[in-house]
């Protein structure tokens, strides 16, 4: 009991702490996906366009550094990265390299382990996972929120405004 | 939790997933039957006939069906518009993600137990990880196999079976290092669900995992140990053992 309600406390702190850092998420993080398998080996970023093109970037991470292993480009250039994704531009890899880093870092230091627009055609913009326990949303707008399924989803988790919903359950 | 899987299960009906021929989603079909199951379209044959004088064509839609390791999972996952497609898994492709984690090399087969120590908890045979890196496996996309459909996590179980029976490993270590690993490298880091496998509301619960490898993860663990030719042949043997043992008995001896 006593650890629930300490462990509580400290990711109510956490999702606070996202949610006064709003206006930086939904910069940074809008339109992408990045997921960390779970010892941090590889990290997947994932982009989406408003014609609902992903592009997909996979990263391996080796002594502290990535490493691009894989990408498969659906629209160039990558307007939610705004970096040109041509293996032809010898700035790609490392431009999108250190954009990974610094989005990595961002999430460590608000305690983020990922972050998914995967749910965006669904009307939930952004789900933000958070470490220990907690999971963010962002729905801009409730009528966009398709399917009773997400709905009730929505509809169970507390509000931290009308766009903004937090569970420290999930 | 409110969003428990269990509590969206449609037991009256409305069943049977159906995918269409080309692998997409099609409807939820009542089929008569309580539980889901999965049928994929594949083909459909017509047939004229004379009735009263008038020709009549009649049309008759074939399935293949399928059962479903996680049923509750599959079906809210196809509610919730993320799990959208079907895909009937090749051996090849199967064997395609076993011959990556290197299961079969020297190295996995002289130290099988070590190998599969440092593979399984985010390595080599984390096959579902493994294979959305490549490219190979994904989240929308259920995989069936032996008629038994799973979704992607799943999947990685079924495959770590079938790895670790490659390996030469046997059954009960096999479930105690599946126990040990969601005990020690899960429930404690509360990283039960990996969210790129978030298959949506009702589906995903990172920290809940309880103390015991869940029965879905044991069930899809254990076909793919039986799915293994290595397995197959040791059963065969152990068969013909039995049956060569049993050659000389009659009932009136002791």
């Amino acid at each position: 009991m006593c650890f629930c309600i300490l462990g509580c406390t400290s990711n109510v702190g956490r999702i606070k702490g996202v949610y006064n850092s709003r206006k930086d998420i939904l910069f940074l993080f809008l339109n992408k996906s990045i997921f960390r398998d779970r010892d941090g080996h590889t990290i997947f970023v994932y982009t989406y366009n408003t014609n609902n093109q992903r592009n997909q970037y996979v990263f391996d991470r080796r002594d502290g550094e990535l490493f691009l292993f894989r990408d498969s480009i659906s629209f160039a250039p990558d307007s939610i990265l705004m970096i040109e994704n041509n293996r032809e531009n010898k700035n790609y890899v490392p431009q999108l390299k250190e954009l990974v880093k610094s989005l990595l870092s961002k999430m460590d230091s608000l305690h983020i382990t990922d972050v998914s627009s995967d749910f965006i055609k669904k009307g939930v913009s952004l789900k933000i996972y958070l470490k220990g326990e907690g999971v963010i949303v962002y729905a801009p707008n409730m009528e966009d929120v398709k399917g009773v399924e997400w709905r009730k989803y929505i509809e169970s988790m507390k509000k931290l405004d009308d766009f903004w919903y937090y569970s420290v359950e999930e | 939790m409110g969003n428990n899987p269990i509590l969206h299960s449609d037991f009256g009906g409305d069943t049977a997933i159906i995918f269409g021929a080309n692998g997409n989603f099609l409807r939820f079909q009542n089929d008569g039957r309580q539980g889901f199951s999965g049928k994929a379209i594949t083909g459909v044959s017509s047939k004229v006939s004379m009735e009263g004088g008038a020709p009549a064509i009649s049309a008759k839609i074939h399935y293949r069906n399928f059962k479903l390791n996680d049923p509750s999972l599959a079906a809210q996952a196809v509610k919730n518009g993320v799990m959208n497609r079907v895909e009937f898994i090749s051996n090849e492709k199967i064997q395609k993600q076993l011959d990556r984690s290197g299961v079969e090399s020297p190295e996995a087969q002289n130290s099988p137990i070590s190998y599969a120590w440092q593979g399984a908890a985010g390595g080599l045979m984390d096959y579902a990880i493994a294979g959305a890196r490549a490219a190979d496996l994904n989240q929308n996309t259920l995989y069936v196999t032996g008629d038994i459909g799973y979704d992607i996590a799943d999947f990685g179980n079924f495959l770590f079976g079938r790895g670790m029976a490659d390996l030469g490993v046997s059954y009960n270590t096999t479930v105690i290092g599946a126990q040990y690993n969601h005990i020690f490298n899960n429930r404690f880091r509360s990283h039960d669900a990996a969210p790129i496998f978030d298959l949506g509301p009702g589906t995903f619960d990172p920290n809940n995992p309880g103390w015991f490898d869940a029965e879905t993860d044991q069930r899809a663990i254990f076909n793919g140990y039986s799915s293994s030719p290595r397995e197959k042949q040791r059963q065969n043997r152990t068969w013909d053992q039995i049956d060569s043992y049993m050659k000389g008995w009659h009932p009136n001896q002791n």
